[in-house]
């Protein structure tokens, strides 16, 4: 992220999602091109991490030519299966959480019911929630400056959160389909499950600090395509996961834990062999 | 000959103001002897998005409130967030999200107070929007604040687009929203420009931003009679 051009990048930030948005209307491709998927590497219920998915690596953000779009690839991934699943199945039941947007930060669940997923018209039934624990924002977080009080942020907290989460917190209805997990507090947006620096607020007057991405400890809860639940803490967009990045850090690499319940249930102390 | 010439570019030049006059009023829908006309209302002019900006400082924009009654513009925003003394906040980046008051509304500066406000937009131009939907509506499709078209949520209606190529914020066209004011009266809301003077079209990234240019309406007998031609 660059930091001599913040408005074009602020600019492309929005445009990335209407062209995203516009780049959505495109037809499905029919069932036989569908290229092969990689092999699964989950097949039963458990825990499992990913580390450093590549998100779109091939845009520059610079802009400085002013004939960029911004238009980073979506990251869709399987949860269900542990795999990245290529574009031409956006509607079919074998994504679970897509990654879009500018540098892969908008966070969405599968949902061929909701008018603006990406998997608009397809058969996913899936949905998000972030969870924000008020014990656990009530360690790092300034609600009035909607900030951390300090960063980095202890990983260990981020996993205290996600341990917290032990079933799924809401009803089906609560969960989100029409829209997407967002950085916090960031042009209009609400609580995020990630902090984005724009001002360099954390460390003033350091321009290698500012425009950095700190991810939270709060966890998100994805109801798969196909209808199963999970829990995900995401720890980091940078390659190497540093807790505190700066901008020579390479983006976006995201890594994250998850826990897949294959047999429906949302319980996740219990983890039956399925 | 030299007299002739010289009426000659008296007149050329006279012509030249009489033209650039009539350009500056080539909105003249925009007064229809209802509406109240708020013309380049400057928002934080001493903040900036970016480093190096002549006269501005990198950081967060200050927001202010409006007041419809009497066009008053509000910066103390800590003494009056939860008061009724305001009807519009502009808040955010370049003051361009645009926020109603509401006590009962975590996104609105108001949340906490006694404001009835809540906005939503609809897709016909200012004078035909006639009446207001019923409160019920209003209150079903809220969207809280109205800002940058499709943000934060693909389905929010905002009052600009950004032009990729050019980095310029344009105005939604044909888009009007009917909003409530901070005690309760339905209103309607045209915003026109973000940049001075309300230029039709820009294309300068620097154009002295934000001046605020906009109209509305407030049907102060209450009734959702939005009428104004």
């Amino acid at each position: 992220m660059k930091t001599q051009k913040i408005i074009p990048f602020l600019l492309l930030f929005v445009g990335s999602f209407l062209i995203q948005s516009c780049s959505k209307d495109d037809p499905g491709r029919p069932e036989e091109e569908l290229p092969d998927l990689p092999p699964a590497t989950v097949t039963k219920s458990g825990e499992y991490t990913v580390t450093e998915l590549p998100g779109d690596l091939t845009v520059s953000m610079g802009g400085q030519d002013g004939t960029g779009d911004g238009g980073f690839k979506p990251v869709y991934y399987s949860l269900e299966d542990g795999r990245v699943v290529p574009e031409a199945y956006v509607k079919s039941d074998h994504w679970d959480i897509a990654f879009t947007g500018i540098y892969n930060s908008s966070i969405w669940a599968n949902n061929g019911a909701a008018e603006y997923n990406p998997a608009k018209g397809g058969i996913g039934s899936g949905g998000a929630y972030l969870v924000v624990d008020p014990v656990i924002d009530a360690k790092y977080y300034d609600a009035v400056k909607h900030q951390p009080k300090q960063v980095p942020i202890d990983k260990s907290l981020l996993d205290e959160a996600y341990s917290n989460v032990q079933s799924v917190p809401v009803a089906d209805p609560q969960l989100m389909t029409n829209g997407y997990l967002s950085l916090d507090y960031f042009l209009g947006s609400s609580n995020g499950y990630a902090f984005y620096d724009f001002y360099g607020a954390m460390f003033p007057g350091n321009k290698e600090r500012g425009h950095i991405v700190y991810n939270l400890p709060r966890p998100i809860i994805i109801k798969t395509a196909k209808g199963n639940y999970a829990k995900l803490i995401i720890y980091s967009f940078y390659k190497g996961s540093p807790r505190s990045p700066t901008l020579a850090d390479k983006a976006p690499y995201i890594s994250f834990k998850y826990t897949i319940l294959k047999d429906g249930s949302k319980d996740f102390t219990k983890i039956t062999d399925n | 000959m030299k007299r002739i010439s010289r009426n000659v570019i008296f007149l050329f030049v006279l012509s030249v103001g009489l033209a650039s006059c009539t350009k500056d009023q080539e909105n003249p829908q925009l007064e229809d002897g209802k509406s109240t006309i708020i013309k380049d209302l400057p928002g934080d002019l001493g903040a900036s998005m970016a480093d190096g900006v002549d006269g501005k400082v990198k950081r967060p924009f200050e927001d202010f409130y409006f007041r419809l009654s009497d066009k008053a513009q509000i910066k103390d925003t800590v003494t009056y967030a939860k008061t009724l003394s305001w009807d519009l906040a502009f808040t955010g980046i370049y003051n361009s999200m645009i926020k109603v008051n509401s006590g009962a509304d975590p996104l609105s500066p108001g949340y906490g107070g006694e404001g009835k406000g809540l906005i939503l937009a609809i897709e016909k131009p200012y004078h035909e929007v006639t009446m207001a939907p019923t409160l019920a509506e209003m209150q079903s499709d809220n969207l809280s604040f109205v800002g940058w078209d499709k943000y934060p949520q693909p389905y929010y209606k905002g009052w600009y687009f950004y032009d990729l190529r050019t980095h310029i914020s344009v105005p939604v066209k044909g888009r009007t929203f009917v909003f409530l004011t901070a005690e309760g009266k339905f209103a309607k809301l045209e915003v026109l420009n973000i940049y001075k003077g309300n230029p039709a079209t820009v294309t300068d990234l620097h154009w002295p931003a934000p001046y605020f240019t906009f109209r509305y309406y407030v049907q102060e007998d209450g009734s959702r009679d939005l009428k104004t031609q």
